[in-house]
């Protein structure tokens, strides 16, 4: 059979490594092995003893299948230069985990595929190569510090973006491209590398966000926020429509709970919502308010991360209000427009409290003293 | 009576998949004599018996060949020979539950002669005291889920302190169908042996919990019991574990049970469909139970198919020719039950079902199929309504990874526990953190292990946090 020769090669080249005390790269073989085989060739050892068809492949899939479109769309919207960037931080992303990974010999996961697709898609479409790179191995760099996926505080693909917010604020806020617009551009992006070719039409002065913190400029309509169509943008955040489909098909799978992300939306849209009958000047309404900026993406794709969010029920509604009511008080009164990403590093932080705290009564009554 | 229209359940769970091999449907047949009979005197919960009989003795089916020393005070069932024939040999055996326990291994004559007990003229008059001596006589007194002993005679309870008897006619288990087909098949013996468990535990109220997927029987449980005030019929979803003790009490009377006590602690006795009509066998037909209906059922067996087994039948006897390959064997439960190596390991009163699985197969990209054939707590897999059976290997479905605290074992746990702590905190020693968030409140149903990503062995580690303590205390 096929399957088992091809099991075979990988059995030996492994243990020719590890006779030969190559241990990192009989390693890196062994990941690829169990990215091929998908752990179907492992037994349960103990009860139960059939499991569920889910595994982490299939798990951190999910995110990676609803982004997509995401993916395919920011290449019609802002040119092949996306796509770039995306392969980019993939290449920087795995040979710095496959580093880690060979250093320290732990195995090699598959969040990372999540996260570097994660980290490219939050990216402005302009942003120069030599940062998406920096980027990504700060946020894969950090996260193996901690231990790698699982043992992470910080969600990686935030925490990079962060970082990259911070060293590089001109260039992660003020430099925009006016997206390809399906209405007039024909094929778009599909026929260009950036949207730089239309010269200095292709310039846009501010993402919707930062269109309602500056009087001077309009507020895009509800039209233009919903399908991305001429919204200038994040790379993957443009067109709000894909994201939301792209969210109840994660919410579908089970593999996002909506106890983070949707909470998270609607207790950002209600708060933005009740502070702009207070001050209008610094808060949208609700509808606004979700539509613009990472809002939605961030609550969908990056919120719900797993391994930085709370596992018990009460501590995922406690988180998504967090981050919901964190963002439209840190997007109003701080001088950063897009607060999404400080939010959900700061709901990191109380997630190993949440875990330890909001554990549920369990359904049983004390013991009982036995004769 | 009193029938509740509304379907109840409870929070957590999983509806599980039709697997292949799953005998459903399939009518109770009587399986071949075997030639020996391992018969241990441990039988499910209860303590061990002594032996009444020595090597080289004869027996008749029915015969008792053990019962409690007078002066013990541990629960315990009288043990009877299962065919009639020589006791060859008596000796410390594996136990199919584990550990080991002292065992009769008879060997047939092939005549099958029975010795029955004494059939009361009218049981429906006769006391609680005297109907619960038969049915101790009988070793119905040890069966159910975790063979709990069914009457006082035998029972941790006292007769005055149990108020509802329990009856558990939902069977969620997977591939466990031979009880299921007992009620079809039995129904009349069963609705009289629910009547004479109750007389035996001195009239007090009746809850049946009847999976809804059974309307027939629903029907005619109302017809036969319409007019009886005792009795309550409660239809359930067919979630597993619904049938656990916990779950089921819980479920039916919104009692709690206390951590490490069992439902006799809060007066419920819970009884199956075997017991009942077992129950029945033993009052009016005299027999004693020495026969129980038992599924061979499981992706590498040929034919699965529903039996009447005989007590301490070998399980190799069930699975002769039946093999399509090397299978995993497992007894009674695929989510909390024990492997066996030994083909001679012996059916007993509390086993429901003998599985074989298929050993994990190789396949190129997993995780690329859409998994039609796939049975998953998540969505992350189309299973299309015509395809009737889901794939059941022993498989791990993926490669063992960390906790990413996705929380699907939060969401299964049927006790609503964290099993993802529990198991972290029992496998690194953190004993009284794990108690401090009700470790002893888990009935280890394996349904978080079952659905973990990461596939981390969590029943496992919550079983053996639990040894630990009780070894320490």
């Amino acid at each position: 059979m096929v399957k088992d020769r091809i099991y075979n090669i990988f059995e030996r080249v492994h243990h020719d490594l590890e006779t030969r005390g190559l241990k990192g790269l009989a390693i890196l073989v062994e990941g690829v092995k169990d990215s091929v085989f998908g752990g179907s060739d492992k037994t349960a050892r103990q009860a139960p003893y059939i499991r569920d068809a889910i595994g982490m492949q299939r798990y951190m899939g999910a995110p990676i299948v609803a982004c997509i479109p995401l993916a395919l769309a920011s290449i019609y919207f802002y040119g092949w230069r996306s796509l770039a960037i995306i392969v980019l931080s993939y290449l920087v992303g795995m040979a710095v985990e496959f580093t880690f990974c060979a250093i320290r010999r732990h195995e090699i996961t598959e969040g990372l595929l999540v996260t570097c697709m994660l980290y490219a898609l939050s990216l402005p479409p302009t942003l120069p190569f030599w940062m998406v790179a920096v980027g990504i191995a700060f946020a894969i760099g950090i996260k193996e510090l901690f231990g790698g996926s699982g043992y992470n505080i910080f969600n990686p693909a935030i925490s990079g973006r962060a970082f990259l917010l911070l060293a590089f604020p001109s260039a992660m806020t003020t430099r925009w491209y006016v997206p390809f617009n399906p209405l007039t551009d024909g094929l778009g992006g599909f026929l260009h590398w950036s949207p730089a070719v239309k010269g200095l039409d292709a310039i846009a002065k501010a993402t919707p966000l930062g269109a309602f913190n500056s009087p001077d400029i309009t507020n895009p309509d509800l039209f233009t926020l919903l399908t991305g169509f001429g919204r200038a943008d994040v790379l993957g955040a443009t067109s709000a429509i894909l994201v939301i489909l792209g969210g109840l098909y994660l919410l579908r799978t089970r593999v996002i709970d909506w106890r983070v992300s949707i909470v998270m939306i609607v207790s950002a849209g209600v708060t933005s919502q009740f502070l702009s009958f207070v001050n209008p000047e610094k808060f949208p309404d609700g509808i606004y308010a979700v539509l613009s900026g990472g809002l939605l993406f961030a609550a969908f794709l990056n919120a719900t991360d797993p391994v930085t969010s709370p596992m018990t029920v009460r501590g995922r509604w406690i988180f998504g209000i967090m981050l919901g009511v964190l963002t439209i008080l840190g997007r109003g009164l701080t001088g950063y427009a897009e607060w999404v990403t400080f939010s959900i590093l700061i709901g990191n932080m109380f997630t190993p409290l949440l875990d330890r705290f909001a554990i549920p009564k369990s359904f049983s009554a004390p013991a009982v003293q036995k004769r | 009576m009193a029938v509740l229209g509304s379907l109840k359940t409870f929070k957590g769970g999983h509806y599980f998949g039709l697997f292949e091999g799953t005998p459903r449907g399939k009518r109770l047949q009587a399986a071949p004599l075997p030639a020996k009979v391992i018969i241990p005197l441990r039988q499910g919960f209860s303590a061990e018996v002594a032996s009444t009989v020595k090597e080289g003795d004869y027996v008749r089916t029915g015969q008792v060949i053990g019962r409690a020393e007078p002066n013990s005070t541990k629960p315990s069932t009288p043990v009877h020979a299962s065919i009639s024939g020589k006791v060859t040999k008596i000796e410390k055996r594996p136990h199919p539950l584990g550990g080991e326990a002292l065992s009769v291994i008879i060997e047939s004559d092939g005549k099958d002669e029975w010795v029955k007990l004494d059939r009361p003229a009218n049981y429906e008059k006769l006391p609680p005291e005297e109907l619960g001596k038969i049915l101790y006589e009988a070793g119905v007194t040890s069966g159910g889920q975790a063979g709990f002993p069914t009457v006082y005679h035998s029972a941790l309870a006292t007769p005055e302190k149990i108020r509802y008897l329990i009856i558990n006619a939902v069977e969620t288990e997977p591939f466990c169908e031979a009880t299921d087909q007992l009620l079809y098949e039995e129904f009349d013996k069963f609705v009289n042996g629910l009547k004479i468990l109750r007389q035996a535990l001195g009239n007090v109220q009746v809850h049946i919990g009847l999976g809804y997927n059974k309307p027939r029987i629903y029907e005619e449980l109302i017809e036969r019991l319409e007019y009886y005030d005792w009795c309550t019929i409660h239809q359930l979803r067919p979630k597993y574990p619904q049938g656990d003790d916990a779950v089921l009490v819980r479920t039916l009377l919104g009692i709690l049970l206390p951590q490490r006590g069992y439902a006799t602690d809060v007066g419920c006795v819970v009884q199956d469909v075997q017991q009942c009509v077992a129950a029945y066998e033993a009052v009016v037909e005299g027999k004693p139970f020495v026969e129980r209906v038992v599924s061979v059922a499981g992706s590498a067996i040929k034919e699965p198919g529903n039996y009447r087994v005989r007590v301490g039948t070998p399980i190799g006897n069930l699975l002769e020719n039946n093999l399509k390959s090397n299978g995993r064997i497992v007894l009674g439960s695929v989510l909390r039950g024990q492997a066996q190596g030994d083909l001679d390991a012996p059916i007993t009163r509390e086993t429901p079902a003998v599985i074989a699985l298929r050993e994990a197969e190789r396949e190129l990209f997993p995780v690329a199929g859409p998994g039609f054939d796939r049975d998953s707590f998540t969505g992350a897999y189309l299973s299309l309504p015509w395809v009737r059976y889901k794939r059941a290997t022993t498989s791990l479905n993926g490669n063992p990874r960390p906790c990413v605290k996705c929380g699907y074992c939060v969401d299964v746990c049927p006790q609503n526990l964290v099993p993802a702590l529990l198991g972290e905190y029992s496998a690194n020693g953190l004993l009284s953190e794990a108690q401090d968030i009700d470790l002893f409140a888990c009935i280890e149903c394996g349904l978080c292990a079952y659905v973990c990503p990461s596939k981390i062995p969590l029943l496992e580690q919550i079983r053996e946090g639990k040894r630990k303590i009780l070894q320490g205390a």
